[in-house]
């Protein structure tokens, strides 16, 4: 028990840690920007949490990395928190209900997360306030955004999936 | 599904979910982030974000050389062409600025002696073991220089063309112990021979000997040339009595002689190709002036 116990806890210490290592390298300026555009990392990684350990480790996660975003974003404070939050416990709930944990699963999950924020951030940050000629903004920005944000979550499924079954217990191993 | 619904995880997860509309509903109402909740974020990451920008910034710098190498290439190449444009300008600057300040002072030398021909000439080497302080201008027989012609300044008499190349000349000042001039003394008239010495060399002063015994010659009288032998032009200033005294035989006195031209540091001279009395040829036995003492 308190063998399976401090594996958790070091299991979801370094869960943290790469997720707060994905918030580094997306927030800071110029690492992680592709002519200009630059990806979404923490939610793909908090969606592979979601994912992997359930939706209410995800939605922790979700929640807490969340407000770091919100700390560096420009959107109101919490938005990012409430996003991630929900979005992670459906895709948490999404995996246990709906879906297998196939990688392209989890990559569509991820691609729908994104684009989801995107579209509510590009909805209450710029549609509501009426400004013009948003359509090519979309295209050039958010679009690509999206895109590589999608891309950028295979490397996190992949990780995630790792090391969800390193730290499984030896006794459920098959 | 239910199971979830009814369970705490979704309680908590609605609690938070509800914190967390609450927090953006504040922030919206009140125009700024919830300070406790922004500032510790900030806390946790502002220390690694400076970290990752700083290494970022760095990275950036390093790779930057190779990914646009080409363009810094071409860069270079452009400034180092600016930079010789303007060093040349610089030098080109310099040169006129010396040459405007050389010409206003023999301008004044010009006027008050009207038959000088005179040859600009800039130092273009000193030899270091030379103790005498002789050097090399870059004015030579092309120019018109020929060897035994004066060499000044506007401050006074340098000393001698000694050998003449097609487009330099080497020149003995008036320190070397080979060179003598016929000077006097402006305020006694006293006349003798001005000469280098090999103790005073060293403080870049020389002697004025052959002197009367009974010359009033005093400390700070002025030393001229006397011009005969026509090697050096009458009254060319040659330098001020520092100390005198009695020579060795006794017979005569010796001063010594603090030269009016700055020998040791001179950068820009004159020589004079011809003046009104000159000698035709370099006989340094004329009078015991300009000859070297051999």
């Amino acid at each position: 028990m308190t063998k399976l116990f401090r594996r958790k806890v070091l299991k979801f210490f370094v869960y943290a840690l790469i997720v707060f290592s994905a918030y580094i390298i997306q927030t800071t300026p110029g690492l992680f920007d592709f002519f200009g555009i630059a990806p979404f990392i923490v939610l793909p990684a908090c969606i592979c949490i979601a994912v992997f350990e359930g939706e209410f480790a995800g939605g922790l996660f979700g929640f807490f990395f969340g407000l770091f975003c919100d700390s560096t974003s420009e959107t109101v404070f919490g938005f990012n928190a409430l996003v991630f939050l929900v979005f992670c416990v459906m895709a948490g709930l999404a995996t246990i209900y709906l879906f297998r944990r196939s990688t392209m699963n989890i990559m569509l999950l991820c691609l729908g997360a994104v684009f989801f924020r995107s579209a509510l951030e590009y909805f209450f940050g710029f549609i509501l306030y009426g400004y013009e000629n948003l359509a090519p903004f979309f295209y050039t920005e958010i679009a690509p955004q999206i895109v590589l944000t999608s891309i950028f979550s295979l490397p996190f499924c992949l990780l995630f999936r790792w090391l969800h079954k390193k730290f499984e217990p030896e006794e459920t191993k098959e | 599904m239910n199971k979830f619904f009814k369970s705490w995880y979704f309680k908590v997860l609605c609690g938070l979910a509800v914190f967390a509309v609450a927090i953006m509903i504040r922030a919206a109402a009140s125009g700024s982030a919830d300070v406790f909740l922004s500032q510790a974020a900030s806390v946790i990451s502002q220390p690694f974000l400076k970290i990752s920008s700083a290494v970022t910034e760095s990275v950036g710098n390093f790779l930057d050389r190779f990914a646009n190498a080409e363009e810094n290439y071409l860069r270079v190449q452009e400034l180092e062409e600016k930079l010789r444009e303007a060093n040349k300008k610089l030098v080109d600057y310099e040169q006129k600025k010396r040459e405007n300040e050389q010409f206003r002072e023999f301008l004044g030398l010009k006027e008050t002696n009207p038959d000088y021909d005179f040859e600009p000439a800039t130092v273009i080497g000193r030899d270091s073991t030379n103790r005498f302080y002789s050097f090399t201008i870059d004015k030579g027989s092309i120019h018109g220089v020929e060897a035994a012609d004066p060499v000044i300044t506007a401050d006074g008499l340098v000393g001698i063309v000694w050998e003449v190349g097609l487009t330099y000349s080497h020149v003995r000042t008036i320190l070397d112990i080979s060179v003598e001039v016929g000077v006097y003394d402006i305020s006694t008239r006293d006349s003798g021979i001005v000469t280098g010495d090999i103790t005073l060399s060293t403080s870049e002063l020389c002697k004025l000997k052959y002197l009367p015994k009974e010359s009033g010659i005093a400390s700070g009288n002025l030393i001229v040339t006397s011009g005969i032998g026509g090697v050096f032009p009458k009254d060319l200033p040659v330098g001020t009595v520092k100390s005198i005294e009695v020579d060795s035989s006794g017979l005569s006195l010796t001063a010594v002689i603090s030269p009016s031209a700055d020998i040791e540091n001179v950068t820009d001279v004159l020589v004079i190709k011809y003046f009104n009395g000159q000698s035709t040829g370099y006989s340094e036995k004329d009078s015991g002036e300009g000859g070297e003492n051999e």
